[in-house]
């Protein structure tokens, strides 16, 4: 696991937010979030550019693009975001620029989404195995715009990282009993990781798919139960939002319970552990054994 | 000049222009009224007001833009049965219908099963992103506020100046307050989801307030509103560009921050004056 971690953090981050060094071909890729970012930099590696829009720790849903941003979305060979509602306002911005001619590659849609509600869960890159996929599709992507470049053996270098990844979950996991793989989240986060590594999601706080969503108390008294009933553990919430409501109800639990803090919308701080996709994907299974195993 | 030229160069950079300067030209007209009656607290409790009634358009899939004025309609007469049936001041029903709606609005998002992500994010626009079918609807509004406003303009002066004698006159107060108030609401509603909210109430209030801080006719002041508005959305996509900050907060920032300009000048220059004409 260190090896990985290791080996991924030596890859250099060109040029983060600036744009303004270029690659040695002069190809640019702009991406929506961070994690995004690490993907498309372990498949372009030094050959092209990689703009992040949405900075590390801010909430996608929420950010709003200068319009200096959006003439660099505008530049750019390729844009690639998540797509299913989660750039909230920049999908408007991501679309017009489309219109105008630039190259749009919406992932989500085409990893083969899971529901959620009536509509489809955007948190797809918390599956290895689905983001093994959208390297590749960013290769095919790539090798669209300049052919003279090998983009795809690259991706399939990362996507058996990826793979790789995946079997270290699973064996992380293993730490975890299989009457205890039931999950209480803070909002609907782990609905790829349930349905990949066998898990339950028992409850979630926050309601409605939306993060200004507000639970009623009686949805809160529904979740505190549930919890009892299936001593469940621990919550998990995300790095990137307040817990106020997961401490809450953790408090009203008759049993000992924690709140964990998982990597789910943005990557980790430099050092952190989680501050490239594979690094998270591990420091969260590593946390969700630590804590219900 | 490149400077100033630059920031306009690309096709999206155009329709924010556009999209921007009409819902300015909009807005001021509109907005003019709502600083002379003193209804900016109504302004902003329009604008969040709708919610609910955008919740419920994107719940049952309806027309969001019809979902807006219903709410709206349900807010004004909310408001005006506290105005009318109470003592109280309007702000009083305002506020009251203010904070219900809202709470009615997140009450229908909660339920709302799907991924909507942030609720602000996806009721309001960014102007950045403006289509040219936005475009399109803002001409609609600029083009019916227009109209609407010369054909009304004697019955809302008398409004705003002389309410009580205004049925002695032979005019219908209500009639006209019930037209503005519906010329504000298609203001605002028109222009926010392309634009987005913040840029909605900086343009209502900002420009027709510096406006009314140099001018004092009715039809000169909305035409300096409107010039000042436009200037703010040029500033703000100007600066948007060369300073890498968020598009449409910016071009609302531009506006409020002019009015202090334009209130510190005229007050240094007030106070200039004076020894001067003390001499003469």
């Amino acid at each position: 696991m260190s090896l990985i971690i290791g080996s991924a953090s030596l890859l250099v981050f060109t040029a983060c937010g600036a744009g303004k060094v270029d690659g040695e071909s002069g190809l640019k890729v702009v991406v929506t979030t961070t994690i995004l970012g690490d993907v498309v930099r372990n498949v372009v590696g030094a050959d092209a550019t990689v703009e992040v829009l949405v900075p590390s720790g801010a909430d996608p849903h929420d950010y709003r693009a200068s319009s200096r941003q959006v003439a660099g979305i505008n530049e750019a060979n390729l844009v690639v975001s998540i797509g299913l509602g989660l750039e909230g306002t920049l999908t408007d911005v991501l679309r017009a620029a489309e219109m105008d001619g630039t190259n749009l590659l919406e992932i989500g849609p085409l990893l083969d989404p899971i529901s959620l509600g009536n509509g489809l869960d955007p948190h797809v890159w918390l599956d290895p195995k689905r983001m093994a996929e959208a390297a590749r599709l960013i290769a095919e992507e790539m090798t669209r715009i300049d052919a003279s470049i090998d983009w795809s053996s690259r991706a399939e270098g990362y996507a058996i990282e990826l793979d790789i990844t995946n079997t270290e979950i699973e064996s992380i996991l293993e730490a975890v009993p299989r009457d205890s793989k039931k999950l209480v989240t803070n909002h609907d986060a782990l609905g790829y990781f349930a349905a990949v590594y066998g898990f339950e999601i028992v409850g979630t706080v926050i309601p409605g798919g939306s993060t200004l969503g507000a639970p009623s108390s009686e949805e809160l008294g529904q979740l505190v139960r549930a919890i009892e009933e299936e001593s469940v553990t621990a919550i998990f919430a995300e790095t990137t939002k307040p817990s106020a409501l997961a401490e809450a109800v953790a408090a009203e639990v008759g049993h000992e319970i924690e709140v964990v803090e998982l990597y789910t919308g943005s990557l980790g701080e430099p050092g952190s552990g989680a501050d490239t996709l594979i690094g998270m994907l591990l420091a969260n299974a590593e946390l969700i054994a630590a804590a219900l195993g | 000049m490149d400077w100033l030229t630059e920031p306009f160069e690309l096709a999206f950079q155009q329709r924010a222009l556009i999209a921007g300067s009409l819902a300015a030209i909009a807005l001021a007209l509109v907005g003019t009224w709502v600083v002379i009656r003193g209804m900016s607290f109504l302004g902003d409790a329009l604008v969040h007001g709708v919610i609910p009634g955008i919740a419920l358009a994107i719940l049952l899939d309806f027309n969001v833009l019809a979902g807006a004025v219903l709410a709206a309609l349900v807010m004004l007469a909310g408001i005006n049965l506290v105005h009318r049936q109470t003592t109280f001041s309007e702000d009083t029903g305002i506020g009251l219908l203010f904070v219900g709606m809202l709470g009615v609005g997140v009450i229908v998002i909660s339920r709302t099963p799907s991924y909507s992500g942030s609720l602000t994010a996806i009721l309001f626009g960014d102007v950045l992103g403006a289509t040219i079918g936005d475009i399109r609807v803002l001409v609609v509004v600029v083009a019916v506020i227009l109209v609407v406003s010369a054909l009304l303009y004697r019955h809302f002066l008398v409004l705003a100046f002389n309410e009580q004698k205004a049925e002695l006159f032979g005019f219908r107060p209500r009639f006209a307050q019930a037209a503005l108030l519906g010329l504000i609401t298609l203001g605002i509603v028109g222009s926010f989801q392309t634009v987005g909210t913040l840029l909605v109430l900086g343009l209502l209030v900002g420009p027709p307030a510096t406006a009314a801080l140099i001018v004092r006719r009715v039809p000169i002041m909305m035409v300096t509103a409107a010039v000042i508005g436009v200037m703010s959305v040029v500033a703000g996509l100007v600066i948007s560009y060369h300073f890498d900050t968020a598009g449409s907060a910016t071009m609302a920032v531009v506006p409020i921050v002019l009015f202090f300009v334009v209130l510190t000048i005229k007050n240094m220059t007030a106070l200039a004056s004076r020894p001067v004409a003390a001499a003469g």
